[in-house]
């Protein structure tokens, strides 16, 4: 059988096709998901002690196989001035925390002292993960009205909106003293990047959902209704996010490739398929169709991403047509049509269909998720043994294409990332307008490869790196990584990370695709809102049906 | 108060930086720090005393950094010319000489006492060692003695994290008006909904 090769990573890795990614079965809330539906999670709200103003706290168990895990929820009543969606806020309509295990009435009472406080709070060991939200002040009181009033809220205005609450950052891994991620990574259920970050976002859109429903029982009384479920299941909780995450992507570069890579290998076993059946054609049908409906409730202020969303409409319809006027029968009718895409249409509809094109394949691409964790990072040593051409090929491999920038013009180094002495959170500067460029973060592999690039081609081949260091010490930073990444074709982001001309949301992007976000709505060049969940099964939906490919709302499929 | 050891690894790094080393060596000095507090020793407070300048010491980091990438050069029994500041974060890169040396034990003397570490986990004396600058003798070929526990959490001398915290900030950039009105963007679109 022939195989088609995974895509290359000089196509893969530029940033406005990272910028272009959307979610796809490997993504991290629906191996959570169809975790929690194959392995018969139950889900129970041990407690919600919430007065009539919104005020109290509240305990949502999911309970695994062999261990559970507990949202202790605290709800607030916020004045409308303090509501902010940004991670630096000082108060929020809601906290949360993932407690390993359930909640004594003791530990309740140590957490409210703690996460409802921002940089002061402190959490412990047993708590996984520390999230804050706040309600949409779009919606939420317009929705607990009509709910009093008896009356279901327009589902065209939630639908446009997608969310009831926004959550800022979801911490854990170690941050304000959560576990570190090594002491839950080796549990079969934590082992994929993220899960107790998406579990706690999933309890969080239980709670939201309970929560807006008593306060319009507390306002109506008996003539308060409850949120439609077929409402309901459309509502995802929000999401902020900025640059705290765009370094994410470079410090983390074996991660990132395992997430890319394991997509990439799915992406090329399906291409790889000689033939498709009835069964999958539909299958990919119905999730275009999904799609195509999505499409057209995706709204943003943004001027660039509006002109792509319709551009992808467009692209969507001439999808459609292909599918369904049935190039089928040609020879390798997958691969085909990822090629008719990428010659005809957008990086977005190329994306997107890369990603439809494996929900019909459950069998050949969920046991890739268990390949997108990094166990081997921590324990990597350098060796600087190597010899300087074993080095310099690894560089080219990566960063080859750095030699068509001329790193004198100043748009090729305008911008710099660093760290906010007020806010403590990264930040991107001017470089020849501001004072900050002694705090510039390492966040620029690509020049630092280059400059070390130039210095090794004046070294003899066989010389060994630490000869070329002890007259270069600053180029060991970039010669550990690229050996770090020496087996890992998608670590390297293959754009210029400090050029005028970047976008950081196209990083932001593809990290949030992962996660499996829907909705990007970039509010800038620099941050952007999501939608998490939304379509999801609540607990008492998992494992019926719809557990796996919820995220196209459709209850065929 | 206690760590998580992602916080010591992430404080050293800044506070690394912030005393003067390269990032690249900083991150190095981020998880040697993580490293000891695994061990249950004190990587703080070792790391703190480490970027305190010592007129005639030597840094553990460059020096361990050295040692590591002179792994296949240096003999079996080697001495350093001059005392190094903060010796026990040396044990850090010893740990990394053992894993490159595919887990065969490394030894580290100084202050008259013994620590030996297979890449993996330490055995030596119960007691915190002192940081005082001290001429480091490495053994390759040393033998494992009882390994210490793992721990999971740190609990620095609150000076001691404080003076990271010190050096740390120093990696911050003051906020300028055009930091703030620029800096995450969110200067050009409503933050609230």
């Amino acid at each position: 059988m022939t195989q088609i090769p995974r895509r290359s990573p000089s196509v893969v890795m530029r940033l406005d096709r990272l910028g272009s990614m959307h979610q796809c079965r490997l993504s991290f809330m629906r191996q959570l998901t169809r975790r929690m539906a194959r392995e018969g999670w139950r889900i129970t709200q041990d407690r919600f002690d919430i007065d009539n103003h919104g005020v109290g706290r509240a305990v949502y168990v999911a309970h695994g196989p062999d261990r559970c895990y507990a949202l202790a929820c605290f709800a607030h009543d916020l004045p409308a001035s303090q509501r902010s969606d940004r991670v630096i806020a000082n108060a929020w309509d809601a906290t949360f925390t993932l407690c390993d295990g359930i909640p004594t009435e003791a530990t309740l009472d140590r957490l409210q002292a703690n996460v409802p406080l921002q940089e002061a709070g402190r959490i412990t060991q047993s708590e996984l993960t520390l999230s804050r939200a706040n309600r949409s002040a779009r919606l939420w009181d317009t929705v607990v009205e009509k709910l009093a009033a008896g009356v279901q809220p327009s589902a065209k205005i939630l639908m446009d909106v997608g969310y009831l609450m926004r959550t800022t950052a979801v911490y854990g891994s170690g941050k304000f003293g959560s576990a570190d991620r090594e002491l839950i990574a080796d549990r079969p259920e934590m082992a994929a990047p993220f899960q107790a970050e998406m579990l706690t976002v999933y309890l969080i859109r239980c709670f939201v959902r309970d929560l807006v429903n008593h306060m319009a029982q507390a306002l109506g009384g008996p003539k308060a209704v409850k949120l439609d479920p077929k409402i309901a299941k459309t509502l995802g909780i929000g999401n902020s996010t900025g640059l705290g995450m765009a370094p994410f992507v470079v410090n983390h570069p074996v991660l990132f490739n395992n997430w890319i890579a394991a997509r990439e290998e799915a992406i090329a076993r399906v291409r790889s398929q000689p033939a498709a059946t009835q069964d999958q054609i539909d299958c990919l049908r119905k999730c275009l169709a999904a799609t195509r409906t999505e499409a057209e409730h995706w709204h943003t202020s943004d001027a660039e991403q509006t002109s792509r969303i319709a551009t992808l409409r467009s692209d969507l319809a001439i999808l459609t047509d292909w599918v369904d006027q049935g190039a089928w029968t040609r020879p390798m009718p997958w691969d085909a049509l990822m090629r008719d895409a990428t010659e005809h249409l957008d990086a977005e509809a190329q994306e997107l269909l890369a990603s439809l094109i494996l929900e019909p394949f459950p069998d050949l691409v969920d046991p890739l998720a268990e390949t997108m964790s990094d166990t081997a990072s921590q324990d990597f040593v350098f060796d600087a043994g190597m010899p300087v051409a074993a080095a310099m090929a690894l560089l080219q491999r990566s960063f080859g294409w750095t030699k068509d920038i001329d790193w004198n013009d100043k748009s090729a180094i305008a911008r710099l990332w660093y760290i906010s002495a007020e806010k403590l959170e990264p930040r991107l500067g001017e470089r020849f307008d501001e004072p900050i460029e002694p705090y510039e973060q390492p966040l620029s592999p690509a020049r630092d490869a280059a400059y070390a690039l130039d210095i090794l081609a004046n070294c003899p081949p066989e010389q060994p790196l630490y000869a070329v260091l002890a007259d270069h010490p600053k180029l060991r930073g970039t010669l550990q990584r690229a050996q770090l990444t020496g087996q890992s074709p998608y670590s390297e982001i293959q754009d210029n990370t400090i050029s005028a001309h970047m976008r950081p949301i196209d990083m932001l992007r593809a990290k949030l695709s992962f996660f499996g976000a829907t909705r990007f709505d970039p509010r800038s060049d620099r941050w952007l809102r999501i939608s998490m969940f939304a379509g999801a099964p609540y607990p008492e939906e998992l494992g019926v049906n719809g557990s796996d490919r919820w995220i196209y709302g459709r209850a065929d499929l | 108060m206690n760590f998580a050891l992602n916080e010591v690894q992430s404080m050293v790094t800044k506070a690394a930086r912030g005393s003067g080393l390269d990032w690249n060596f900083a991150a190095d000095a981020g998880r040697a720090a993580r490293w000891l507090a695994r061990q249950g020793l004190d990587g703080c407070g070792t790391a703190y005393a480490a970027f305190r300048d010592v007129p005639g010491a030597g840094s553990p980091v460059l020096t361990g950094a050295w040692c590591v990438d002179h792994a296949r050069q240096l003999a079996s029994v080697t001495q350093t010319e001059i005392p190094v500041r903060a010796p026990l974060l040396f044990m850090g890169f010893a740990a990394q000489l053992a894993r490159l040396r595919h887990g065969q034990p490394v030894s580290v003397e100084f202050h008259g006492s013994t620590w030996c570490t297979d890449g993996h986990s330490v055995s030596g004396p119960v007691e915190q060692p002192s940081s005082e600058p001290a001429i480091i003798l490495l053994n390759l070929d040393a033998t494992m003695g009882k390994p210490r526990p793992f721990c999971t959490r740190a609990t620095p001398n609150p000076e001691d994290w404080a003076g990271l915290e010190r050096l740390a900030a120093l990696t911050y950039a003051p906020a300028t008006d055009a930091s703030r009105a620029s800096g995450a963007g969110a200067g050009v679109a409503t933050d609230n909904d």
